[in-house]
């Protein structure tokens, strides 16, 4: 295996431990990593459009449904929809949510002892893919497959 | 629309104590009840009461047709923000803006002053903007035309805004209630508003072009073409909303005291 073989087999584990990083931490804390951040987001955004949380968090609106589908039926959060356009949804973060995003944010900073150390390793690895990806979008839209 | 008080809308509501927000409300027929004498308007003490402890809990303010005076000698308590005229007078608005509209409110009120109107029409001068009122008028419709003519002979002509029983006339480059409650979240460093209205004038609220998450508009009574997003019934609906948002921000600070403690 050449030396970029090996870091690219890296990146795929690393992509593995953070998917049973969010299991283990849903099972142990009540809240996954990506549940954590939408209820995160959700405090400072009460009644917002499904849309406008994938942008603020950064994910893509259909990767979302499926997160907000499981905390809405763990009544985390409340899902109505829009009196003004039914085919949009509001979002907003029930009781319960604000409580378990409390309990596990305080459950994360326990174990955030030794992240400090990593962190700036972990952002170089998020511009990485973050660069990659982009790059490669804009050469997918020159040649299309 | 939906109804404010189902249970899933009331859990929307609470998650606004969770940050910071502003809670605003119109006055005649919101916090007041509508009366047949517009200047016997006032507040329940009960309704006085709950707002004021509220106000010690959130940032309130009253967005109100009335003059700022006017609505001063019916409080006995003064909240955060008052704005008054339909979004004109607020604080630490532009004395020249106030002046402009003082000055051709006078030029509206020696023009009016010379058509004779039929009884049950009142006109009511509140400086920076003039309300023609038509409640006490026996045959409305004729009421209503009368004035329209009277106003189409006003110079400069006016910005209207009609009301319930009523025409609001202002300056043409006066803001709206709108434009106010903008500039309140930006005073009161707020990202979220709760607007509770039910007139006419209160449209400007209800359809701004914001996000949903950034603005509750509720409107007292249901109405098919408002831009308001929820409704409760009745303005003697106003208590039990009142009581509901103290409680999410009783039980909120309830939460923190607990946490500081433990800590």
């Amino acid at each position: 295996m050449s030396k970029t073989e090996r870091h690219f087999v890296s990146l795929f584990h690393i992509g593995v431990a953070i998917h049973h990083f969010n299991k283990y931490s849903e099972r142990y804390l009540g809240l996954s990593l990506v549940q954590w951040c939408l209820l995160k987001q959700l405090i400072n955004m009460p009644a917002v459009s499904a849309h406008t949380l994938a942008l603020a968090v950064g994910i893509h609106p259909s990767s979302l449904t499926q997160t907000l589908k499981r905390l809405e039926r763990k009544k985390y959060v409340v899902i109505i929809n829009d009196p003004q356009d039914t085919r949009k949804k509001i979002i907003s973060i029930s009781r319960l949510g604000k409580d378990v995003l409390e309990i596990t944010s305080k459950k994360l900073d326990a174990w955030s002892i030794g992240l400090s150390d990593i962190g700036n390793e972990l952002g170089l690895i998020q511009t990485y893919l973050e660069a990659q990806i982009s790059k490669g979008q804009m050469e997918f839209s020159r040649k299309p497959l | 629309m939906i109804s404010l008080f189902s249970k899933s809308c009331l859990m929307v509501l609470e998650s606004l104590s969770f940050t910071n927000t502003l809670y605003a409300f119109d006055f005649d027929g919101t916090l007041a009840k509508i009366v047949h004498i517009p200047s016997e308007a006032c507040m329940t003490s009960k309704t006085e009461g709950l707002l004021k402890e509220l106000s010690s809990l959130a940032p309130v303010a009253i967005v109100t047709g009335r003059s700022i005076q006017d609505l001063k000698k019916r409080l006995s308590f003064q909240p955060q923000y008052l704005v008054g005229n339909h979004g004109l007078e607020r604080p630490e608005n532009d004395s020249s803006s106030l002046f402009e509209a003082k000055r051709i409110c006078t030029v509206w009120i020696e023009s009016l002053k010379k058509i004779t109107f039929e009884s049950g029409i009142e006109i009511e001068d509140k400086t920076y903007s003039i309300a023609i009122h038509y409640r006490r008028s026996r045959n409305k419709t004729r009421a209503k035309n009368q004035i329209r003519l009277a106003i189409a002979s006003l110079a400069p002509p006016p910005r209207i805004i009609a009301g319930k029983s009523v025409y609001n006339l202002l300056s043409s480059n006066s803001p709206h209630k709108g434009a106010a409650i903008l500039d309140l979240m930006q005073k009161s460093r707020t990202n979220h508003a709760f607007y509770i209205g039910d007139d006419d004038t209160d449209e400007d609220v209800f359809g701004l072009p914001y996000n949903a998450g950034q603005l509750m508009t509720v409107r007292v009574g249901q109405k098919k073409s408002s831009r308001a997003k929820y409704f409760i019934r009745r303005q003697s609906d106003i208590n039990r909303l009142l009581k509901d948002i103290i409680r999410f921000h009783r039980h909120c600070l309830k939460h923190t005291s607990r946490e500081v403690h433990s800590e």
